[in-house]
């Protein structure tokens, strides 16, 4: 309709910007139209939650949990979705090879879809796996660009693959309930970054959840079931040694200052029944000292505990009593630490409680010189063990309950 | 008030010949029927023709105010005879008019023009037909607090609306006429003492130098002063609520107020004065503030949002937390198009359908948001043709551009959405900062009458910050 | 005679240096550094630093010297037409050089972390198109666009550090001085290399408007990116501790690790804006100062026309410069570093040694002649 005129002497550096822009704007179109290179839609990603490592006749087994988007979205559909859920939101894909590279590669091979790791968060290695070695694996986790570093270790005496088989009834994978259980601390929460920190450390020893397969309820498919936390895997160097199982692993954690949940009997002395305790909250600290030559470890454990069952007839509210619980409990705990020190340091020889880095962090320089004898050194380091129990809270009783006609003795 | 034309041909004075003069003004108008010649003899015998356009006077009041006390008894025995005589008719809206193009500029302002035999100029006399819209609420500024009125269409209504809100002589309101054929009066407003001489110059000069056809509404007047010709930005605010204009008149902008258009233009402005609602100043501080932060919140969100989705899943999906991510996928299962082709296809139905409801009539415009809310939100998500997270995204860009206080800057942000999109659909997030990066590029270069658009933030300026981040009393300094 | 007619103030520039600085030091110096220094790597930028002040001290030396002059322009008085054109020479062919090695490193990191079947050529060029259309529009918008970058750096930034607070285990920092002082002496190389950039003031100076204030705003910007250098060596020590060397980029590995209620996880994303924002400012400016350098030494008077075909040399450039990414790690690492230096910290200083003999030549002169 009507235009806006504007004088020569100002439509020129107009148009010339106006062309430049347009320049720019081809360019950047060409440069794009050539092609969406990276683009990858969800539809084409085999998005994977879990892996597994086993091995086959020194071959690498390597075993990919993936999500199947289909089978998850029956709710919108409306019709058997309780059957739906029966069959699993998952499925295994297991592929061999000489390494744990190629195996991925020929993993892809078996998938219609692109592989994705960028959300596989727990990673299971079978401890058949583990004896030979994890450098490779951890080389390879730290290195290939989608795994992430912040994925969960786990470490189990049967078959990795068999591990991620399975459909837990409760989550939506098996990945998600080994990562929950992880969240929980019920063992060490181990990261592939905290993996590789504790064996490429000075202390060249790490400790590892060890998961195992819960045994379906009757009636149910094999599958149907859950891993549960049992005891640790000791890795000295980059293989796993040993398996420690309560009450062993108690004490591994305590010194590990990874105990979290647990609840402990105590027995009293001269006294029927026992008191359990729940942990509340416990430090433990290393303290290192070196003089005249001598290293010795002071070990100081802070526990604070609640007491969840009274079974003896004297009251919790009795101090007498309460000091004699506290010292129960501290002599119990001293135990268990010492028990693990002695398989730390008799038996394995392997210092999985990180001495090596408290002393390289306050002795600097000593730390240097005695590096190389390190392994005798701590054989024969003198460790003492304190522990301090404090019980914060009887619970919501008093006296012992239930015990048969107490109302009417006072 | 000097009139201005961007006609030359007409710059020959009146006569002192009525006939002469008569016969100009008829040539010019020729064969308009709306123009009425009216000739008779004045009470003291003097030969007078009254020229008038018969649309744009109020006849009645003609009759009344002019014709009747000149026929007049009384009007006939005032012996001094000539022009002087006019002052004696009881009308205060006089003005003498020397030249043929004075006239014909006053004849289509809708005054009656009056002239005498033997005089070389003649007397204009204001007799508006007041055809306008009563001062309603602002439609597309609406505040729960604060003044109720908005601009109408007559220019003189708007001006005593803002004279109203500033008493004083320092508030000056000079008026010029722009447009070849509409000769439309546009009003040029600021208050001495407060604004920057150097900008009334430069204001004066582009306003001298701008040269079109018509004016119809304000944007003929902004696309013309604007100093960026390609931005899709604005460089002036448009707005209908004289308290806006009050208050940036008092920060020192000027205004342009242009009859015809309830819009009036305020400038320089930045881009934050894009995101401020006048009702930021008129509310509690804490409330105005976290508004003021989630609509800047939300202004990205609307640029960005779609782009966003696009690249993080299809190119990182590992940024999408777990369970996200497994019932995006799941959700995405059945899609037959890419994620970016989605977005499309949904925003541009999203804005089809705001842009339909805009023109459709009231009643008309219920009906089509609920078949637009059907199709879009229910059954293309069971037919399997949009996912669920995408109508969830378009939605909340939606909200999210209706934010912007400014309907203008609201627009920028739709139209600017689309090629973050595309970009973010080929390269990912890179894309994305690589949009974002032009686009500051661009902001940075723009400037608003001098002022630089992304002033005070960059360059910083601690106190001018102060009001963006908080929000200083818009009169209260 | 400046070739650009633009201004900026004296904040702008110290904010400008910033990103020029950081932008590529946040990602591989944590790494580099521990190289050298192991435990003790967060007290290297402190000593790189020093670079930087005497960097800094020579620049505004020069300027106050020889006002409202780039050091191209002020090399043909202090040491003659002939030699002078020689200097700025050796500036015309380092500088695409070191604009090029920024921009491969660039297009090497995204390809390797975010775009990896995306060739290239299209992640360099689009970036090198951006930087063209922002040199292009003068060192006003040059100014203007790093403050908003820096700003949004800076916040992104701290968000990382925030994010990673649950994660870090302080006692990494001992033991301090596990070898004494000198590794941590060897570490700050690489530091000092980026240190020595701020002689791109030398250069920025004519453009500054306020000038008296310069002196203190620079220091503010050493500062700065002294500190945010210390704190993201101290960052990626206390998450990643021994392990920071064996990583490329351990800040990158440091937001991947972030992990808040399973929800906020894998923002590495962060880190990649943060780098292709600073990045861009970072091209700019070494486009913007090849441009005007080139512009200078061939006497044209406006800069403008030059960007575009040198932006193109630049890209060409990042091609002839390396061939893959571990070269690009390793010209950065040894070679790299000392060109650098050479070029950016001996040179000035040559220069401003030869200005400051002249100046008391003829001082001795004058005082000869009365």
């Amino acid at each position: 309709m009507t235009t806006c005129k504007r004088s020569e002497r100002e439509s020129f550096p107009v148009r010339s910007r106006w062309k430049t822009a347009f320049q720019a704007l081809t360019l950047f179109s060409f440069l794009l139209l050539a092609g969406c290179w990276d683009r990858i839609e969800v539809n084409d990603l085999a998005i994977i939650l879990a892996t597994g490592i086993d091995t086959k006749d020194d071959q690498v087994e390597l075993t990919a949990q993936i999500f199947i988007p289909r089978k998850a979205g029956s709710g919108s559909g409306g019709s058997g979705s309780s059957e739906a859920s029966q069959s699993g939101v998952t499925m295994i894909r297991t592929a061999v090879g000489s390494n744990v590279a190629e195996a991925m590669n020929r993993l892809q091979r078996k998938v219609s879809r692109n592989v994705f790791w960028g959300h596989c968060e727990v990673i299971v290695i079978s401890e058949q796996a583990s004896k030979q070695g994890l450098r490779q694996y951890l080389d390879f986790f730290l290195r290939y660009t989608q795994i992430r570093e912040h994925a969960y270790v786990f470490s189990t005496d049967q078959k990795a693959r068999d591990m991620l088989a399975l459909l837990p009834p409760l989550e939506r994978s098996s990945a998600e309930s080994l990562r929950e259980m992880s969240n929980l601390k019920l063992g060490t929460r181990v990261t592939v970054l905290n993996l590789a920190q504790s064996i490429e450390g000075p202390s060249r020893s790490a400790v590892l959840s060890r998961m195992l397969i819960l045994k379906p309820a009757s009636g149910q498919s094999t599958y149907t079931s859950d891993p549960y936390v049992r005891g640790l895997s000791l890795i000295k160097e980059d293989r796993y040694v040993k398996t420690v199982t309560e009450p062993m692993s108690v004490g591994v954690l305590m010194l590990l200052n990874q105990l979290n949940y647990i609840i402990m009997p105590v027995e009293i002395e001269g006294n029927e029944g026992n008191v359990s305790i729940r942990l509340i909250s416990m430090k433990t600290t290393l303290t290192p000292a070196i003089s005249n030559n001598e290293w010795s470890m002071k070990i100081k454990v802070d526990a604070k505990g609640e007491v969840v069952l009274n079974t003896t007839s004297k009251s919790i509210a009795d101090p007498q009593m309460n000091t004699m619980v506290e010292q129960q409990w501290k002599e119990k705990l001293t135990g268990l630490a010492k028990d693990a020190l002695m398989l730390s340091q008799k038996q394995l020889k392997t210092d999985f409680f990180g001495f090596s880095g408290q002393f390289r962090r306050h002795y600097p320089r000593k730390w240097k010189a005695q590096k190389r004898n390190w392994d005798e050194i701590f054989e024969n380091m003198k460790v003492e063990v304190r522990v301090d129990t404090l019980i914060t809270s009887s619970g919501k009783s008093t006296y012992p309950q239930g015990v048969p006609g107490q109302g009417v003795q006072y | 008030m000097a009139l201005q034309t961007e006609k030359t041909q007409y710059k020959e004075k009146l006569t002192s010949s009525l006939d002469n003069n008569r016969e100009v003004l008829q040539e010019v108008f020729g064969e308009n029927t709306d123009i009425i010649f009216h000739r008779f003899l004045t009470g003291n015998h003097l030969s007078a023709l009254c020229v008038y356009c018969s649309s744009l006077c109020d006849t009645e009041r003609l009759e009344k105010q002019l014709l009747s006390p000149m026929l007049d008894g009384s009007f006939a025995a005032r012996s001094d005879a000539g022009i002087e005589s006019f002052t004696f008719v009881p009308m205060s809206s006089i003005q003498t008019v020397c030249t043929i193009n004075e006239a014909i500029l006053a004849i289509l302002n809708g005054q009656a023009l009056l002239l005498l035999e033997d005089q070389p100029m003649g007397r204009a006399y204001s007799l508006p037909k007041t055809a306008s819209r009563a001062v309603e609420e602002p439609s597309a500024e609406s505040t729960v607090r604060g003044p109720r009125e908005g601009f109408t269409e007559n220019l003189s209504i708007n001006l005593s609306l803002l004279r109203k809100r500033m008493k004083t002589p320092s508030l000056k309101l000079i008026t010029t006429t722009k447009g070849q054929y509409t000769n439309t009066e546009i009003v040029l407003a600021y208050v001495e003492g407060i604004i920057d001489p150097a900008l009334i110059k430069e204001v004066q000069s582009r306003l001298r130098k701008l040269k079109l056809e018509g004016v119809l509404e304000s944007h003929y007047i902004e696309k013309g002063l604007a100093d960026e010709q390609f931005s899709p930005f604005p460089q002036m605010l448009a707005t209908e609520r004289p308290d806006v204009v009050a208050a940036n008149l008092l920060e020192g902008r000027f205004a342009l107020l242009i009859d015809g258009t309830p819009f009036s233009l305020i400038a320089p402005v930045s881009i934050f004065s894009m995101l401020q609602s006048p009702e930021d100043y008129y509310e509690n501080k804490y409330m105005s503030l976290s508004v003021r932060w989630m609509r800047y919140f939300f202004a990205v969100i609307s640029i960005m949002l779609p782009s966003a989705y696009v690249a993080i899943t299809t190119f990182h999906q590992e940024m999408i937390p777990t369970v996200l991510l497994l019932s995006i996928s799941r959700a995405r299962e059945e899609i037959p198009f890419p994620a970016l082709v989605e977005a499309m296809i949904m925003e541009v139905s999203f804005e089809a359908l705001r842009e339909a409801g805009v023109r459709l009539p009231k009643q008309v415009g219920a009906a089509v948001s609920i078949v637009g809310a059907l199709i879009i939100g229910q059954a293309a998500t069971s037919a399997g043709i949009v996912s669920a997270p995408m109508v969830i995204i378009v939605a909340l860009t939606g909200i999210a551009s209706f934010m912007i206080p400014r309907y203008a800057a609201g627009i920028v942000t739709r139209l600017l959405r689309f090629p973050i999109m595309i970009l973010g659909g080929t390269l990912g997030l890179v894309g994305m900062m690589l949009g974002v990066i032009v686009l500051v590029i661009h902001l940075s270069s723009l400037r608003s009458f001098g002022t630089l658009y992304l002033s005070p933030a960059a360059p910083t300026s601690a106190k001018g910050l102060k009001d963006v981040r908080w929000c200083r009393g818009g009169t209260s300094e | 005679m400046l070739t650009d007619k633009g201004r900026i103030s004296e904040v702008q520039l110290a904010i400008l240096l910033l990103p020029t600085v950081l932008a590529t030091s946040i990602l591989s110096v944590p790494s580099m550094t521990m190289h050298y220094a192991g435990h003790d790597m967060w007290l290297s930028p402190i000593w790189g630093s020093f670079i930087g002040l005497i960097v800094i001290g020579i620049s505004l030396g020069i300027h106050r010297l020889y006002p409202n002059k780039t050091i191209i322009q002020s090399s043909l008085q202090i040491i003659g037409w002939f030699p002078g054109k020689l200097f700025g020479l050796a500036y015309l062919i380092y500088l695409p050089h070191l604009t090029g090695l920024i921009i491969r490193e660039y297009g090497e990191f995204i390809v390797t972390n975010a775009l990896p079947r995306t060739p290239l050529f299209v992640v360099m060029g689009t970036m090198v198109i951006v930087c063209t259309l922002n040199v292009r529009l003068g060192i006003e918008v040059v100014g203007r666009t790093s403050q908003i970058f820096v700003t949004i750096i800076t916040a992104l930034l701290l968000l990382t550090f925030l994010l990673l607070i649950k994660e870090l285990r302080p006692q990494e920092l001992l033991p301090v001085f596990e070898d004494g002082m000198l590794p941590s002496m060897l570490g700050s190389i690489p530091p000092a290399a980026w240190f020595s950039e701020y002689i791109v003031i030398a250069f920025l100076l004519p453009y500054v408007n306020h000038k008296r204030q310069v002196g203190k705003a620079m220091i503010g910007s050493l500062l700065f990116t002294t500190m945010t250098m210390i704190v993201t060596n101290l960052v990626c020590l206390f998450l990643l501790g021994d392990l920071t060397d064996s990583f490329t980029f351990p800040m990158l590995i440091a937001a991947r690790y972030i992990t808040i209620a399973d929800f906020l996880q894998h923002i590495e994303a962060v880190i990649v804006a943060v780098w292709i924002f600073g990045i861009f400012v970072k091209i700019s400016v070494f486009l913007y100062i090849f441009s005007t350098t080139t512009a200078e030494w061939f006497g044209l008077n406006d800069y403008k026309p030059v960007v575009a075909p040198l932006a193109f040399l630049c890209l060409a450039y990042s091609y002839w410069v390396v061939s893959s990414h571990p070269d690009v790690a390793k010209l950065l690492s040894v070679s790299g570093n000392l060109y650098t230096l050479m070029l950016l910290f001996c040179f000035p200083a040559l220069l401003y040694v030869c200005a400051l003999v002249r100046k008391l030549w003829n001082e001795r002169m004058k005082g000869g002649a009365t």
